[in-house]
């Protein structure tokens, strides 16, 4: 088993903000290398700490003017010895300057040229303004979250939606492009829209609407079909609980922990039809019984008792629980905690490579000298230009 | 067809075969996922069948809409993995295949004992090993479990009022099906054709985890992240940029000119109240920021007078970002996503037709062969529908003591 399996894969990386760089984070864990052309003049670039630093690893760092025709004769030379771009560019940039894939693949026939766009690049909207937030929106799952309120809060807008699940549609399509290209020698050019991306996840809303229905309850509050469920406040700061019970088993395991609020002996007890139609009055009931009650206690009693329930947990608890430790999911590199590369978990814990976040312009060496051939007088020569920058 | 005439563009993954076993929305997600790119995917019910078949909404016919949505595009058999000729059967599958995606149960919690096996990528809650596996849980259960629901309801105003809250519809279970399709192309990849291949251990707690990049970045900075009040002195700014969400007559819009020339052409937009002159109010990008809430209630007020979809067109016409927040029926309706052809049609043996997401890009091959969108195809049939297939598979072995494995057979 060779679990870098994309080595000798050379990706040319123009994307920027979180969906684009967390699709190459991913391909580089899988040993792909991915050249990042960067501008150390522009902001997004040159503010490397925070959530960039967490999905920017596993890349080359170069830095170049696309906006001048030496830069632009670069970067084609570089696809010459590449096989994957990924961008996400305006239509009007990439045409512009010459980095379109009608243009590279007259350079480079059998390049996978990936685009990720808010719209796609075809339709009547593919040149509007789009950004991930009002995708949130426009995808509808919005209207499926929370109560809609005028501070955004708890709408499902943050932590960012749209952009990682584009990452993992991006990666799906890259993935299937190299299998293609190593079966069959043949290129592919691809145009994803991050609407689409994030309205495909979303098939009870769009099923119900076409049979002409609307959906029960929002699954972003409870669980369907299951009595009692939903998230409970408990005692202490901010100390919630979940809890959803589907089958007669978890009832009575519920009705066990909870033995002194009768559960049992209440005409809904009878049938899981009874207690779905007194959904309501069961949920008041565990509410107010778990209001003064300690979660974590609550939480293991159940767990004995096989009922699903978890607390709402933070980052602090998950980055220090021993399951995720002894999973892989988090461990210490130089000092440091980082969160593994790949959510999967391959045998003798492999999570995917990882290699830190690079200093901006760092490979510009390697990049320009060993890969494009020039000279260190050129180079030279070309950073004092503003070419390479 | 002639012998000159090049057979029709299945998709990049053309000629890779996959086994799906047990019942999980991630798995079967993953797998159509993979069929949709061209592989050719076989998934083994149980006799009873799978219990999403059951799940809403149903056809008036009885059949799940949301089933076909996982399941179109591929080969149905049932199997009985519970007796041992149907656990030889099942080896004998995937012993044939390049890929096998199994549930934790499916496999009986461990690695399958088939010596020909391919790489085999199991999904469960939690996954296989860590002192935490086999917690009761559920879909909804795993967001509060993951960090999904606090951080999504971080930070509030009012925390107490404000319980954490999990993803729209089964966003969760799909973002795992996202994940299965990565995990198997990779493995397949790693497994370079060895027998039996790797294991892969995909929990969906794990991956929920992983969509937290946010959180973790706070968390990794020495943030206190368990804390989801907001502070006040931080302002309303969302995601890099002023978003607002204003209420229509019908609906409502979102809207984000960041800019100075963008908030100059949203002023014309709502018609140059007075109020948009005030420079102490809105004079620039910063002083925009810190009265994003006094200016949302003064954009409210016009806005609530204005249809949404007229909001949106006068917003398009001065180049300003600004959508609808969409109702389902508008996203089957909109018109950016039936140019692209992103529906196709799903035809249930009832007679009804109904429009489901295909895959949310284009792919076009190197000679310009596009993978096909917007078709009609049929919803995926009855357990037993693969029968032929079956019977062929062993047909090629003494399979006669197998037989009772099989359901229809």
């Amino acid at each position: 088993m060779n679990p870098l399996a994309l080595e000798g894969i050379r990706i040319v990386d123009f994307s920027w903000v979180m969906a684009g760089p967390m699709t190459t984070k991913m391909l580089g864990a899988m040993g792909a290398e991915v050249i990042k052309i960067e501008s150390s003049t522009r902001p997004e670039f040159s503010v490397r700490d925070g959530m960039f630093s967490v999905i920017n690893n596993n890349k080359k760092s170069c830095t170049l003017n696309i906006t001048t025709p030496e830069g632009q004769e670069m970067i084609r030379d570089l696809v010459r010895s590449s096989h994957v771009v990924v961008e996400n560019f305006s239509s009007r940039v990439l045409v512009k300057y010459g980095l379109s894939y009608e243009t590279l693949r007259e350079i480079k026939p059998d390049i996978i040229f990936v685009s990720a766009s808010g719209m796609g690049r075809t339709g009547p909207e593919k040149d509007l303004l789009a950004y991930g937030s009002l995708l949130q929106g426009y995808s509808g799952r919005v209207g499926m979250i929370g109560e809609p309120n005028p501070a955004l809060e708890a709408m499902g807008i943050l932590p960012a939606w749209t952009d990682p699940i584009t990452a993992l549609w991006e990666t799906t399509a890259i993935l299937a492009a190299i299998r293609h290209w190593r079966q069959t020698g043949e290129g592919a050019y691809v145009d994803l829209s991050m609407l689409e991306a994030t309205v495909a996840l979303l098939p009870e809303a769009l099923l119900h609407a076409a049979l002409g229905r609307d959906v029960a309850e929002p699954r972003s509050t409870t669980e369907t079909g299951a009595a009692p469920s939903g998230c409970f406040r408990c005692a202490g700061d901010d100390q919630w609980l979940a809890i959803s019970v589907r089958t007669d088993d978890e009832w009575r395991g519920l009705c066990r922990v909870m033995a002194d609020a009768d559960l049992d002996g209440q005409p809904f007890a009878a049938t899981a039809e009874a207690r779905l139609a007194a959904k309501e009055e069961i949920n008041a009931r565990v509410a107010a019984w778990l209001r003064g009650r300690d979660a974590r206690t609550v939480e293991a009693a159940l767990h004995a008792e096989g009922v699903p329930a978890s607390r709402s947990r933070h980052m602090a608890e998950i980055v220090a629980d021993p399951h995720m430790r002894e999973r892989a999911m988090f461990r210490e590199i130089d000092g440091r905690v980082e969160m593994a590369t790949l959510p999967w978990l391959a045998e003798d814990n492999w999570r995917g490579a990882f290699s830190p976040t690079p200093a901006i312009g760092q490979d510009n060496d390697y990049v320009f000298g060993t890969l494009l051939g020039l000279s260190a007088e050129r180079r030279a020569a070309l950073a004092e230009a503003g070419t390479i920058r | 067809m002639n012998r000159f005439t090049r057979p029709p563009f299945r998709g990049p993954l053309s000629g890779l075969k996959v086994i799906e076993l047990g019942s999980d929305i991630s798995l079967a997600f993953g797998a159509r996922l993979l069929a949709d790119l061209g592989a050719e995917v076989i998934k083994v019910e149980a006799p009873a069948g799978d219990p999403l078949r059951r799940e809403a909404p149903l056809t008036p016919g009885g059949e799940s809409a949301l089933f076909a949505y996982l399941n179109r595009g591929k080969a149905l058999v049932s199997i009985d993995g519970g007796t041992a000729d149907g656990w030889q059967l099942l080896g004998d599958l995937a012993g044939q295949s390049d890929l096998v995606l199994s549930t934790d149960d499916a496999v009986r919690g461990a690695e399958p004992d088939w010596a020909q096996r391919p790489a085999t990528l199991v999904v469960s809650a939690q996954g296989l090993s860590g002192p935490s596996t086999g917690r009761p849980t559920s879909s909804f259960i795993q967001q509060h479990a993951s960090g999904f629901a606090f951080h999504q309801a971080s930070p509030v105003t009012d925390p107490e009022a404000t319980p954490p809250v999990g993803c729209a519809d089964w966003e969760g279970d799909m973002a795992g099906g996202l994940v299965v399709a990565i995990a198997a192309l990779w493995a397949l990849e790693a497994a370079a054709g060895a027998r039996p291949g790797p294991l892969v251990d995909l929990s969906h707690e794990d991956l929920l985890v992983y969509m937290l990049v946010e959180p973790f970045a706070d968390w990794q900075a020495g943030m206190d992240v368990t804390d989801r009040r907001r502070d006040p002195a931080k302002g309303l700014t969302i995601a890099g940029g002023l978003v607002w969400y204003l209420p229509c007559a019908d609906g409502a819009v979102m809207v984000s000119p960041r800019e100075d020339h963008q908030w100059a052409r949203w002023c014309e937009v709502m018609g140059s109240p007075d109020w948009t002159r005030d420079a102490e109010l809105c004079g620039d990008r910063v002083v925009r920021t810190n009265n994003a809430a006094k200016l949302q209630e003064l954009m409210a007020r016009w806005s609530v007078t204005q249809r949404n979809r007229d909001v949106v067109e006068a917003a398009k016409q001065a180049r300003v970002a600004c959508f609808p927040v969409s109702t389902p029926r508008d996203l089957i309706e909109n018109v950016q996503l039936r140019s692209r052809r992103f529906f196709d049609d799903i035809r249930f043996t009832d007679g009804t037709v109904l429009p489901m997401p295909s895959l949310p890009f284009r792919f076009v091959s190197q000679r310009g062969e596009e993978l096909a969108r917007g078709g009609e195809t049929p919803a995926p049939g009855r357990p037993d529908d693969g029968r032929d297939l079956l019977a062929t598979l062993l047909a090629a072995r003494d399979g006669s003591a197998e037989r009772s494995a099989v359901g229809g057979l």
